[in-house]
């Protein structure tokens, strides 16, 4: 199948989790991307679980689903050699993400100005925390720290406790995301002007941008928004029932009723729970009347039986539910995809149907496995990649195996 | 006289075929989207596409506004904020949530039901890049506007549907708000504190943007292949799914060790410690996580307690004696401001960082120095910041250059700059009830207060 990124070269030096997210979308639409390693291979690759729960480069979770349907290279650019086949390589390729602190790429001879001249049409997108200016930019950051800042924290959790960090890592998925927009964009611009730009992802902007209408509270009415944990209204947020936790949202007001219907109580039908504002005013009173029914009923059946009636509920769902829900599986969101080290496993895909398909899942490469094979391709012929490898341009392992370093 | 609409642009030279309003820029300007979306998913899509230059048609009916714009009669408890905290004589257009979410759109309130509006929909969509809609399962295809249907005077359109769970199967006619897609797309099974026997629900819908983002994207994507091979593309995306992808580590996790997620506050699986720490002040707090001994060692002195070095020299023995450092931690900024916190654990290497409230978040001197948060006019609200562009294109950058759309605002601009109708054509259309820019309530109840004068 002709993947609408076919004939794109991406060149992806990012580390982590924002920047390969990003790039695991343009190889799954087409891109020929070749990640470049550092001689022991991105740290996220130490990062477990791991496969048979023995620490292996090849087999973490995150490496596993993040760099699907890429080449690996290895490169160690302390290395004057390292640094020539990277100067090939930028001037192959399309697009370049990267994901260096603010400057160090430019200090190493690949910030932006250093490459625009050999490549006037190259995409460059560099993702990091606070983006390549500001006061924050040379911020050492986690996840925890630009979700604090961009006030997604502080909007968590309950109001007598610390704010609550979301326990994933969506604050680096979303500027991803994010940047995948941006570069199609930018290459949809490259369609007519033939040029390239520089492209600044910053994670903490990214997040900011989803603050929904908690920004506005202050702009608009010039207060700080609390934020009110599970329980600011009745029926808006998680309740438990027999098996995990259920979504009981009721929707517009007209299909309270159903509520009643669904629980089979005909006390939440009454009236004065059906006003404007009851769901706030009447809180306590209305979770006591629902919880006897959810606590005796299943999550899956609640979510079935609601939506049955309009009610636009959900549930807390993990792995083991989307295996289960014959909804995930008649779209055929998960593909199965073989491993040389992790074995068969199923691997989300993209969230939507193409009339035209264009999407194809594949594995995450080893740890240096297309070394030489992209060293090839670039005119390296088996006396020059000999050399390179002696120099130690290429790191120690090129063809993986490495495990040491802390597992994590 | 009116400008005549040129043909649908074949995606080869990039100029606009539609007139620009002032300030409009960026990489896209030379598409068109018709935008049917409401709420948050659908309208935080269009908002990607609008900052980054395309010319993004909102199409709203009176019958049923865009329900962040707030309902007609503004209630006790509204929505989100309006501005200045004065829902006004036009509640609708100075809803906060709305404001933010639709800016740099042209806005038009028609009804697309009536045979004049169905017309001028189907002429708008004849010439447009992209059709999207968000309405649940199968609604905008019974209102007569399915794919097929605009395929029909749009050959290589690309169209977009983005329902809760996907079109088609068992689930296809299911409603879904964002509050519950976060849970059915794993967000929150990882997400509460530690140690107590409930997970949290995010601070936002996360549904809706995640969805949102991910079909900017994919419209991208596709506009790539049509520019490649001519054809269009039905876009048919699940929200659930697209939040999966979010927690997609998750999956294989669950396949390796036969357990599922579960929550741990704001501990870290592969750091610690990792959390926020009480401040000087009501509800301060500043946020760190420790994922190298380098930084731990930073920790240890920006804190005054050297001594801790040594004796929790490992991730392990951090992991195990994470109360202890927690404490240690407080007894040092429960005495300082949070800014202060964060400015001196960063200055030892500390990935610190204040959990900003709202305030702090608008007014943040890094998003100041970047621009981050413009200020625009808006017809109704006045004056006001807004988030900025997500990401900044040193070439082609997008700008925020034009406020929301009051109801129905653009529509004759639409009618006359892009469609070339006249004003007689305009006329008629407004005489046929096509067109509006007040609420039916609103209508309904001056009609009857109208009556009643004329009664008495």
């Amino acid at each position: 199948m002709e993947g609408p990124l076919d004939g794109v070269r991406v060149l992806d030096l990012s580390e982590y989790i924002a920047g390969p997210y990003c790039t695991r979308v343009l190889a799954g639409f087409g891109a020929d991307v070749i990640k470049v390693e550092r001689p022991g291979g991105d740290p996220i690759r130490r990062w477990g679980p791991f496969k048979d729960g023995t620490v292996n480069v090849e087999t973490g979770a995150l490496h596993l689903y993040l760099n699907q349907g890429k080449r690996s290279v290895t490169l160690d650019l302390e290395t004057e050699d390292g640094r020539a086949v990277l100067a090939e390589l930028v001037a192959s390729a399309d697009i370049l993400v990267e994901s260096g602190r603010p400057g160090s790429l430019h200090d190493a001879g690949f910030g932006y100005e250093d490459v625009r001249e050999a490549n006037p049409s190259l995409v460059y997108a560099s993702i990091t925390p606070f983006g390549q200016d500001g006061p924050y930019s040379q911020f050492n950051a986690w996840e925890i720290t630009f979700y604090a800042l961009s006030g997604q924290m502080h909007i968590t959790g309950e109001p007598d406790k610390e704010p609550l960090k979301n326990g994933g890592y969506v604050g680096q998925y979303g500027a991803g995301q994010n940047a995948y927009v941006a570069i199609m964009a930018a290459m949809w611009e490259r369609g007519f002007s033939d040029q390239g730009q520089h492209i600044d992802v910053s994670m903490h902007e990214c997040l900011t941008s989803l603050l929904e209408m908690t920004d506005m509270t202050y702009i608009y009415g010039n207060q700080v928004h609390q934020r009110t944990g599970n329980g600011a209204r009745a029926a808006w947020g998680i309740y438990p029932c027999a098996d995990g936790f259920v979504g009981v949202v009721s929707g517009p007001l007209r299909r309270w009723q159903n509520i009643s219907t669904l629980m089979e109580n005909p006390i939440l039908a009454e009236n004065r729970f059906m006003q404007t504002g009851a769901q706030s005013e009447l809180r306590d009173e209305i979770d006591a009347h629902m919880l006897p029914w959810l606590i005796t009923h299943e999550k899956e059946e609640i979510y079935q039986k609601a939506q049955a009636l309009g009610l636009p509920f959900g549930y807390v769902s993990t792995p083991a539910d989307y295996f289960k829900n014959e909804q995930l599986q008649y779209r055929g969101f998960f593909h199965e995809v073989d491993h040389p080290v992790a074995g068969t496993m199923k691997y989300p895909s993209m969230a939507a149907h193409f009339t035209d398909g264009l999407w194809e899942s594949k594995r995450a490469p080893l740890l240096g496995e297309h070394t030489d094979e992209v060293l090839e391709s670039l005119g390296h012929d088996a006396q020059s990649r000999a050399n390179l490898s002696a120099a130690g341009a290429l790191g120690a392992h090129p063809n993986g195996g490495v495990t040491n370093g802390a597992a994590r | 006289m009116s400008p005549t609409p040129m043909p649908r642009n074949d995606g080869a030279t990039g100029t606009p075929r539609v007139p620009l309003r002032e300030g409009q820029q960026g990489p896209l300007k030379d598409l068109l989207v018709l935008d049917c979306s409401m709420v948050w998913a659908g309208p935080y899509c269009t908002k990607l596409l609008a900052d980054m230059g395309a010319t993004v048609i909102k199409i709203e009916a009176n019958r049923q506004l865009d329900s962040i714009r707030g309902p007609a009669i503004p209630p006790a408890i509204p929505l989100s904020h309006y501005a200045n905290d004065d829902p006004g004589e036009d509640p609708w257009n100075r809803s906060g949530y709305f404001n933010k979410t639709n800016r740099n759109k042209l806005g038009m309130c028609m009804n697309i039901l009536m045979p004049e509006g169905r017309e001028v929909f189907m002429e708008l969509a004849a010439i447009a890049d992209v059709v999207i809609e968000n309405f649940g399962g199968g609604v905008f295809e019974r209102m007569g506007y399915g794919y097929d249907v605009i395929k029909s005077v749009n050959e290589d359109v690309v169209f977009v549907s983005m329902p809760p769970s996907g079109n088609g199967g068992p689930e296809a006619k299911y409603v879904g708000y964002g509050v519950a897609i976060e849970q059915l797309g794993g967000i929150v099974a990882r997400t509460g504190y530690l140690r107590d026997g409930m997970p949290m629900k995010s601070g936002i819908n996360y549904g809706d943007p995640i969805a949102g983002i991910h079909t900017a994207g994919y419209i991208m994507t596709a506009l790539l292949h049509r520019r490649k091979t001519g054809r269009g593309q039905y876009i048919d995306l699940s929200q659930r799914e697209a939040a999966i992808n979010w927690t997609g580590e998750a999956v294989l996790e669950y396949q390796m060790t036969g357990e599922d997620p579960t929550w741990i506050g704001n501990r870290d699986a592969h750091m610690a410690p990792s959390g926020a720490y009480r401040c000087l002040g009501d509800d301060e707090w500043v946020a760190l996580a420790v994922g190298s001994d380098a930084e731990w060692n930073g920790l240890c002195t920006a804190i005054g307690r050297p001594e801790l070095r040594s004796l929790y020299p490992t991730l392990d023995s951090r992991m195990q004696n994470h109360d202890a450092i927690d404490e240690a931690i407080t007894e040092w900024t429960s005495t300082r401001a949070s800014d202060e916190a964060m400015s001196t654990l960063q200055g030892h290497g500390v990935a610190a960082g204040v959990s900003a409230n709202s305030r702090r978040v608008v007014e943040d001197p890094h998003l100041t120095e970047r621009g981050f948060y413009p200020e625009v006019d808006h017809i109704s609200a006045g004056r006001h910041r807004l988030a900025g562009v997500a990401w900044n294109m040193d070439r082609t950058p997008g700008a925020v250059y034009a406020a929301a759309p009051a109801l129905g605002q653009y529509n004759d601009y639409v009618l006359k700059e892009i469609l070339g109708k006249s004003e007689d054509d305009v006329q008629a259309l407004r005489d046929a009830g096509v067109l509006e820019t007040t609420p039916e309530l609103i209508l309904q109840m001056r009609a009857a207060a109208e009556a009643k004068t004329s009664g008495d």
